[in-house]
């Protein structure tokens, strides 16, 4: 095996032995508040880029983006 | 409002209105694998007219029924979307269907405790079973990456028997042992 895929796969061990380690109710919680905390940045960023006036469609069509993105297929 | 506290609420919500639910979707996926952002709580929910009438009529503040009731591509049912007031964060709600694998999963969902309310959730096994079902059916990326992350973090716990008599019937039994032995590997 290459050396970088065996690193990718070391990386991944890890995070599963991490997660293995975590009460499951933080992990299921810690979906919502990590989007939350998502939004907030994405807000920020929008509003410095456009103006405070303009962020909310900003934010808005930034959104609906993102959920464009992941509902593509793969190839 | 925060995603977490609407999706307590209407919990708490369906308890009262005698709604037989359970969470699936990304919380659940998260509660067997790993923290992901998700940007909904998705819930099924045994329908019984006139008491989702009565739920839909008597919502906790600050969560609002989107009046447009939407087609969901992947699963081929039709799902009503909660907003929350103040966040971006939506509940979807879909009724059961009577498709067999999803009316088990529903017959052995299992309690996990939220405050002091039970909330119900599939098992693991049927997580992976329908994951494996919408990558096949759906191609999607994501629903692949969560079937392998549900299989590495549950580990041995894990009901094999089970999860390939649903794959077969589904199809997916290559698809399942494919991700099973990537995930061997690495422990």
């Amino acid at each position: 095996m290459e050396p970088i895929a065996q690193q990718v796969d070391e990386i991944y061990r890890r995070r599963v032995l991490r997660a293995r380690a975590t009460d499951p109710l933080e992990r299921m919680w810690d979906g919502p508040r990590l989007f939350e905390m998502a939004c907030r940045v994405v807000r920020r960023g929008a509003e410095d880029q456009v103006g405070p006036e303009r962020a909310e469609a900003e934010f808005q069509r930034r959104l609906k983006l993102a959920a464009l993105l992941s509902e593509r297929h793969r190839p | 409002m925060t995603g977490e506290e609407a999706t307590v609420r209407v919990i708490g919500a369906l308890h009262e209105a005698r709604i037989a639910f359970m969470m699936v979707g990304s919380l659940s996926r998260n509660y067997y694998a790993f923290a992901r952002s998700t940007k909904d709580a998705d819930i099924v929910m045994e329908a019984d007219g006139d008491l989702v009438r009565s739920f839909f009529e008597h919502l906790p503040q600050g969560i609002s029924l989107d009046p447009q009731v939407t087609f969901e591509t992947v699963t081929g049912t039709t799902r009503q979307i909660l907003t929350v007031e103040g966040s971006a964060f939506k509940i979807e709600l879909f009724y059961l269907s009577d498709d067999p694998h999803d009316c088990e999963r529903f017959q052995r969902r299992v309690a996990v405790k939220i405050l002091d309310r039970e909330c119900f959730i599939p098992t693991a096994e049927d997580v992976i079973v329908q994951k494996l079902r919408w990558a096949r059916g759906g191609r999607r990326g994501k629903d692949y990456d969560d079937a392998r992350d549900v299989m590495a973090v549950q580990g041995h716990r894990l009901d094999f028997t089970y999860i390939r008599a649903w794959a077969d019937r589904h199809g997916t039994l290559e698809l399942m042992e494919e991700i099973h032995q990537s995930v061997a590997a690495l422990f």
